[in-house]
């Protein structure tokens, strides 16, 4: 089976994309990297801050889903969204390595840089469909997601810093995480209607 | 662990910030926990908001081609010409004709190293393994010939030989461009078996630099790394594979890749 490197794919097609990687399918290998290259590079990019660390991280992602695309399962979820923990965690890893287990520092990440964009017009509507999702966290929220996710920083780590208790924390990640689902789900359902009457 | 134990912790398992100690409980709890894992898959799906507002950036050309590379020479095979090439953007257009040099320099590493294995006399098994890695040889010099063009830097290369009690041999392979360097470890599993083995490479000045851990391949006659470097690697003198104890089990000298000339090994 061949794949093209845009446009979805049905659970199944996930899969037989994944059963061609391990088996090293240079197509496959092509059409994933195609799929996923930008959007694990760029997040690689913001989360270790340099291109030589963005570009070592998605040629680890991409190996590690070599190594691991047996355990993907359509059934659990989304391949972008396994292959993106797959980013985030080995990012994560090297961030806490790099600084040698000591707190990172508390920096939000509106604070970070935006680098340069790329015309790639396919992606703005996920894009503003995901920043629309995110505007509907609190401030708190936000800044609780940004912590953990672009900073590595463990629940406890925040709740001792802040001051509340563990388990507000994780009160309001889950929250945040949960709010985010919903806001994706309506969206979702609103362009899917928006284009039905457009037909 | 329980199903509340469980769910209390997911949110920080899928941001990935959830301490070692507790991931390995929370993740055999999920292997046969559906309703946990519905809750993981909500949250996850969610998460999967954050990535996706980012405005996307562009990846290094050649790049694509490096992790294509990489997963060839891992899975063991390099299938150029054999499978319909689909390029776009920053690659699309560039040369595919392989480049002669490097060819010659991958036939001749791998072959010495088939030559290493066969001459060592270490029994019939291993013989077989050698012929294996024989016939293997030209999809792993396709796939390395795509990497070393992609950097389009200098070769060296390094005959890996055993120490003293131990039996095995590998190859390394490295090409160095500026900024941006790449190191290819091929070995057979060393003989007692002492894994987890790892790569050094010591440098003129008698620096060690930690290289990475060798990983079998797909079908785990061989041991192989392919690592990056932002450094330059000419200065590199020496590559050594050490075991979990820490002590050397093969190692070479760098010397760099002469001027390809013709000869039996080409033909690998």
């Amino acid at each position: 089976m061949t794949f093209d490197r845009e446009g979805p794919l049905t659970p199944d097609q996930e899969q037989q994309l994944m059963v061609q990687l391990v088996e090293g399918d240079e197509d496959a290998v092509r059409a994933l990297y195609g799929r996923f290259g930008r959007p694990v590079f760029t997040l690689g990019l913001r989360l270790l801050g340099s291109a030589e660390a963005a570009e070592e991280l998605t040629q680890d992602v991409f190996m590690a889903a070599w190594r691991k695309g047996r355990r993907f399962d359509p059934a659990r979820g989304r391949l972008s969204t396994w292959l993106m923990a797959i980013a985030h965690n080995l990012a994560i890893d090297r961030l806490r390595h790099e600084r040698g287990g000591t707190r990172p520092p508390m920096i939000l990440v509106d604070e970070i840089p935006e680098p340069a964009p790329t015309e790639e017009e396919d992606a703005l509507v996920e894009r503003e469909t995901a920043r629309r999702a995110l505007a509907r966290l609190s401030p708190t929220e936000r800044r609780l997601l940004s912590l953990t996710y672009f900073q590595g920083w463990t629940a406890r780590e925040i709740a001792e810093a802040d001051g509340i208790p563990l388990g507000t924390v994780k009160t309001r990640l889950r929250t945040a995480l949960i709010k985010l689902r919903k806001a994706e789900a309506e969206q979702a359902r609103a362009i899917a209607r928006s284009g039905e009457q457009a037909e | 662990m329980s199903c509340l134990e469980v769910r209390d912790r997911l949110p920080e398992h899928v941001l990935g910030v959830l301490p070692e100690e507790e991931t390995a409980d929370v993740e055999r709890h999920l292997e046969w926990c559906a309703g946990c894992r519905k809750e993981l898959a909500e949250l996850s799906e969610g998460l999967a908001t954050v990535p996706a507002s980012l405005t996307l950036v562009e990846p290094p050309a050649g790049l694509e081609d490096r992790v294509v590379g990489a997963i060839s020479v891992a899975a063991g095979r390099g299938p150029v010409g054999a499978v319909k090439r689909r390029r776009s953007g920053a690659d699309a257009g560039r040369g595919s004709r392989p480049h002669r040099g490097v060819r010659v320099l991958a036939a001749a590493t791998l072959a010495a190293a088939v030559l290493a294995v066969a001459s060592i006399g270490w029994g019939v098994n291993q013989q077989r393994k050698a012929d294996d890695i024989a016939k293997e040889s030209k999809a792993t010099i396709t796939a390395l010939e795509r990497i070393v063009k992609s950097l389009d830097g200098r070769p060296f290369e390094a005959q890996l030989f055993p120490a003293s009690g131990v039996q095995g041999s590998g190859t390394a392979v490295l090409v160095s461009a500026p900024g941006r360097s790449a190191l290819l470890v091929e070995i057979v599993p060393p003989q007692p078996d002492t894994h987890p083995y790892t790569v050094r490479m010591v440098s003129k000045s008698d620096a060690v630099v930690a290289a990475g851990q060798l990983q079998p391949t797909a079908d785990g006659r061989q041991l192989v790394l392919l690592q990056w470097f932002a450094s330059n690697l000419a200065l590199i003198r020496q590559v050594s594979v050490v075991d979990r104890t820490g002590r050397v089990v093969m190692s070479g000298q760098v010397n760099p890749f002469a001027a390809p000339s013709p000869g039996p090994a080409a033909s690998a």
